[in-house]
């Protein structure tokens, strides 16, 4: 028997459904929905992302906290809606490695709003920020004589 | 790991159990991460579930859990039970471990060695550094003096230490019986670097008292002439590789129950190292001669 944990991210248990329920409630009103298929795209590639990032994780992910955390950022829309979900998850379990495991992920979540909305919106100044400086707006939780 | 028997449940059963181990293990994770952390690292994962395997086969098995789980108890058994079981095993363990530790402390030999003393004072930030409840295969010291045999790599966390403490409880009881002017002797002819150095200061002691036995001769004077040596090797030279073992047990039982030190682990140790020692006496006869082994 195998006994590897390998394959936990396969067997995630959460219903679709009842997830998709749950990111459209809030989204919507900042005019930000998601198919299911949408959700699913984003779900195979949260797979992906933990196999290359060498992690495992329990439950749905991280999808619902994205959606409630940037759905009201100005720099967020419909068009580009799925592609940066699936950006901003690769980016969250980049640093979560990346921090060394240091930040909860409500800590992390919330220094790289800051940071998307400062940069107008660019996922590559998330991505290219310091990860130290990254730690810091975190732990603070503001970007004051931080950036 | 928990193969054993694995042929005997099917592919359904078989991720039954798999299923049962990934809802203690999300459990356990959000016990780590307070909660705070949907996800970890991979190696953290696996040492969260390989922690829990630990901890139910010290439940089921205590001292004697060697990394085999019948996959039947898995398969039937509540799991959070077992593992709850397992926790308490281990901390009675923990109880056990300080007290042998203690024990070792207050009996460290009078000959001296760095690594023993070292690796004696590292396992006592065992008992501080030893996360159980999330780690138990791990063993967070420094574990460097060699023992004469060496505790199996399939003993982790707790069990690897008590096992460790015991053996060299037992190695070290036997020096008690003898004096430090007797023992300096053979260890300077073992290795004259025996303070500093990676070794296991029981091996030539034993061997030389061994040695004794064999020859009838007062064990207040370890250290063996020429003469002697070469009649040990005369003795010992016709024999089977079976036969030199049992000829080394009876002389080193005689020795054990000369000095009274015969209790059933000083034995057990014994039969041990006579094996190992009547192995290396065939392999270096056959090789031209028993030089460097009675000393």
């Amino acid at each position: 028997m195998e006994l590897s944990i390998g394959n936990l991210n396969e067997l995630q248990t959460k219903s679709i459904s009842a997830q998709l329920k749950k990111c459209n409630e809030i989204s919507e009103k900042f005019g930000l929905s998601l198919s299911k298929e949408d959700l699913e795209l984003v779900l195979q590639e949260r797979k992906e992302v933990l196999i290359s990032t060498g992690r495992i994780e329990f439950g749905g992910g991280i999808v619902e906290k994205l959606v409630y955390t940037f759905c009201d950022s100005p720099y967020m829309n419909q068009e580009e809606y799925v592609e940066l979900l699936i950006e901003l998850q690769e980016l969250f379990y980049l640093f979560k490695r990346e921090t060394r495991e240091q930040l909860t992920d409500d800590e992390l979540i919330s220094a790289m709003r800051l940071v998307f909305d400062y940069s107008g919106g660019s996922l590559d100044f998330l991505m290219g920020m310091d990860r130290g400086t990254l730690y810091k707006i975190a732990c603070a939780g503001s970007l004051e004589g931080i950036i | 790991m928990i193969m054993e028997l694995q042929n005997q449940l099917n592919e359904e059963e078989q991720a039954f159990i798999q299923a049962k181990l990934f809802k203690l293990l999300e459990k356990q994770t959000k016990k780590y991460t307070s909660g705070e952390s949907s996800s970890l690292p991979m190696e953290t994962g696996q040492a969260l579930m390989d922690s829990i395997l630990f901890t139910i086969g010290v439940g089921l098995q205590g001292k004697d859990y060697v990394g085999q789980i019948d996959l039947h108890l898995l398969f039937t058994g509540e799991l959070e039970v077992m593992f709850t079981q397992g926790i308490l095993c281990i901390e009675k363990l923990i109880d056990y471990g300080k007290v042998l530790w203690q024990k070792v402390c207050e009996a460290l030999p009078v000959v001296e060695n760095c690594s023993m003393k070292d690796t004696v004072k590292s396992i006592g930030t065992f008992w501080k550094n030893y996360n159980y409840r999330f780690f138990a295969q791990d063993i967070p010291c420094d574990i460097d003096y060699q023992l004469s045999i060496p505790i199996s790599e399939e003993k982790q966390g707790i069990l690897y230490v008590i096992s460790y403490l015991e053996r060299l409880a037992t190695e070290n009881h036997f020096f008690s019986y003898f004096h430090k002017d007797t023992m300096v002797p053979v260890l300077n002819r073992y290795c004259p670097d025996y303070r500093v150095l990676l070794i296991n200061l029981y091996e030539p002691i034993v061997t030389n008292a061994i040695g004794c036995g064999l020859l009838n001769k007062k064990m207040d004077e370890l250290c063996m002439t020429k003469e002697e040596q070469e009649t040990i090797c005369k003795l010992l030279e016709p024999l089977s590789k079976k036969e030199i073992e049992h000829r080394l047990y009876v002389a080193g039982e005689g020795v054990l129950e000369q000095i009274k030190c015969d209790t059933i682990s000083d034995k057990e140790l014994l039969k041990g190292y006579v094996k190992q020692l009547a192995q290396r006496i065939h392999g270096v006869r056959d090789e031209g001669g028993m030089v460097g082994i009675f000393l």
